[in-house]
């Protein structure tokens, strides 16, 4: 039962740090880093719930995480994409321009 | 008729029109990607068919044996996935196929129009001057001149499809190739399955794979043109939205933790009330509330429906922010423990009439017609939370009129606000304006000679006159959107007021009439030069089909008033309060 709580715990730390980078940083990448450190800490949740059994694990959640993984895959794929068009059309790959230096 | 092998089909033919509903497009997506543009006008035509055919008798399935349900694939609840279809469903569904049933047949004018006035002008590649690209393009020399782009110069004049200006001194663009037009409907199509796979399930994970679906489909059409604004735009949404999906996943992660289960009807037996129900449940309810846009979580939904393409827009604000809607309705009247509802009903009243007054305050500021639109949106987003602190006590019969008085909020608005944004699009492009400048963020607040610009008077004169069914069009949307009789919007209204005056809280019909007020203040300004006499009208090109279909929803919306004793019957139909 430790187990569980321990990673549980583990999952709402991870899950508190990428939400505090996805709200502080500033560069796009940096952000879809974030939210994939999010999917990961639900993903843990999930694996650490399916042994909350003492002699069965759950195979539900495992089928859970595979499908959130492909999901978070697709999307990590697709903001990427965006985070480099976004590149090639302005040059900086920030959210949130700090001033106008970089036509400078 | 007693025949087993009878029954037996029966019971196949039952479950395949709710799976035909959204295999239909999600198959028709594949096959459009495989066979390329030929295949686009036939698959289509077969989707919208199969599709309106295959919702209607589901809706008849229902309406005589009540509600259904099916296995997929024949698994039982706890492993298998559940669908579930009751009145609310089926009138989703009705909804989500009428409208985007319309709204495909105006996309395809809309794209092909804008590509053939956009087709005799070059593309720029990254570095490349203007003049380079010019000259090479007046010898025809260049091979990579495929798709159309405008130069920086010529913006005025011809309708660019996609262009960045990098640098003002050397002159150099940068240009992306603008996709193939018939990438369009894949995604259009998934977004149409995955929004009716939503409306059919009863599993939690399984409306959070369909919301992905419609969320990582959608982002695409979002940017579709390409510029600097709208993928912009589309980041943001796409951040905002994986982060609210990932709130719920972890809602539904301890949920599933605690009960052991995540089928909506299993949950709403073994859900126990307590502190820590109320956290998971939260989480669920604010990852759906980012979605739908709920004051303060709006702030990604202006520039997304102002930088989307015009079909895009009604898409998103007719149908895809009402599934998390759907979403929340559902859990909340089923799932959430009922010593959840009078506090966390408060709040969201509290923020929806913030929403409406805000909204509708901010709306009537704008100066660009999309933006003021889209802000009316945020506005009308307000009033559907209005049903949860009127319908607190679910006991009453007037919760049930708030209920319904929600629901048709949301079917009205389908229909009005999905025609809106088509008649946008129809002002676009009958007035010649390339849609970046009017999507450009950094003149919102500057008044430019641009003509669809609200606050310039000389340009809106007139136009209703060139363009007279298209604004009528405008007018009944916004007819049912304002309230007035007899449209769908003015039932909701009404069914409102009651119920609130019924239960005691009065002061939400207070909050109504003012959103009412500033919803006809900003509308009255979009029409209220349009009709005025000019001398040399804007000469429009725009063909009919674009013209009627925004008409056609507009009156159903207003029809929809009329038909409110079927689609109330329908509501009742395994309705949570029995």
């Amino acid at each position: 039962m430790t187990q569980i709580i321990f990673f549980s715990l583990v999952a709402m730390g991870l899950f508190t740090i990428g939400l505090y980078i996805l709200l502080v940083e500033n560069n796009w990448v940096r952000k879809i880093m974030a939210l994939n450190i999010m999917a990961s800490s639900v993903f843990l949740l999930l694996i650490a719930i399916a042994s909350r059994y003492p002699q069965v694990i759950d195979p539900l959640p495992h089928a859970m995480v595979l499908i959130g993984i492909v999901i978070m895959v697709s999307a990590t794929a697709l903001g990427l994409k965006l985070a480099q068009r976004i590149y090639q059309a302005t040059g900086i790959n920030l959210c949130q321009k700090k001033s106008e230096n970089h036509h400078e | 008729m007693n025949n087993p092998l009878w029954s037996a089909l029966d019971m196949v033919s039952n479950s395949l029109w709710a799976s035909l509903a959204v295999m239909i497009p999600l198959l028709a997506a594949v096959l459009i990607f495989i066979l390329g543009r030929r295949s686009v006008w036939f698959l289509l035509s077969a989707t919208v068919i199969g599709v309106l055919i295959s919702v209607s008798k589901l809706a008849v399935l229902v309406w005589t044996t009540g509600p259904q349900e099916y296995f997929v694939g024949g698994w039982a609840a706890p492993l298998g996935i559940q669908w579930y279809v009751d009145g609310l469903s089926v009138l989703m569904l009705l909804m989500t196929a009428i409208v985007a049933s319309f709204l495909t047949g105006y996309a395809l004018k809309y794209l092909s129009c804008f590509e053939k006035k956009s087709s005799s002008t070059p593309i720029l590649q990254r570095g490349e001057s203007i003049n380079e690209v010019k000259s090479s393009w007046q010898s025809g020399e260049s091979e990579e001149l495929k798709y159309p782009l405008v130069p920086v110069e010529d913006k005025k004049s011809t309708l660019p499809v996609a262009y960045e200006k990098l640098d003002d001194k050397s002159g150099n663009v940068i240009a992306f190739s603008k996709p193939e037009n018939f990438l369009f409907w894949p995604l259009w199509l998934l977004v149409w399955g995955g929004l009716n796979a939503l409306f059919l399930s009863s599993d939690l994970f399984n409306i959070y794979i369909a919301l992905e679906i419609v969320t990582l489909a959608v982002i695409p059409l979002i940017t579709w043109h390409g510029d600097v604004p709208a993928l912009t735009a589309g980041m943001r949404y796409f951040l905002v939205s994986l982060t609210a999906s990932l709130i719920y996943l972890l809602g539904l992660a301890l949920l599933y933790g605690a009960f052991g289960t995540l089928d909506i009807t299993s949950l709403s037996l073994e859900i126990q009330t307590g502190p820590t129900t109320y956290v998971f449940v939260s989480l669920i309810l604010l990852g759906l509330l980012i979605k739908t846009a709920l004051f303060p979580l709006h702030v990604w939904l202006p520039a997304v429906y102002a930088n989307a393409p015009a079909p895009v827009s009604a898409l998103l604000a007719a149908l895809v922010i009402k599934a998390p809607f759907y979403i929340i309705l559902r859990l909340w009247f089923e799932v959430f423990p009922s010593e959840f509802l009078p506090m966390a009903s408060q709040l969201l009243g509290i923020l929806g009439a913030i929403a409406l007054i805000w909204g509708g305050w901010q709306a009537w500021q704008q100066q660009q017609l999309k933006l003021l639109i889209a802000y009316s949106v945020v506005a009308q987003v307000g009033y559907f939370f209005l049903l949860f602190p009127i319908a607190s006590s679910m006991i009453d019969t007037w919760s049930i009129m708030a209920w319904q008085g929600g629901i048709f909020f949301m079917l009205s608005h389908a229909l009005a606000i999905a025609a809106m944004f088509m008649v946008v699009g129809n002002i676009l492009y009958s007035l010649d304006v390339d849609e970046l400048e009017i999507r450009n963020q950094e003149s919102e607040n500057e008044v430019t000679e641009l003509a669809t610009f609200v606050g310039n008077r000389e340009n809106w004169r007139g136009l209703g006159r060139s363009l007279p069914i298209t604004f009528v069009a405008f007018a009944l949307a916004g007819m049912s959107i304002i309230g007035l009789p007899p449209s769908g919007g003015f039932f909701a209204h009404q069914l409102l007021f009651r119920a609130a005056w019924h239960s005691g809280q009065w002061w939400w019909i207070g909050v109504i009439v003012v959103g009412s007020a500033l919803a006809f203040a900003y509308l009255w300004k979009v029409l209220r030069y349009a009709f005025k006499k000019k001398d040399n009208l804007v000469q429009s090109t725009l063909p009919l089909s674009m013209q009627l279909i925004p008409l056609i929803l507009a009156i159903m919306g207003l029809a929809l008033g009329l038909v409110t004793t079927y689609s109330f019957n329908i509501l009742e139909i395994g309705s949570p309060f029995e």
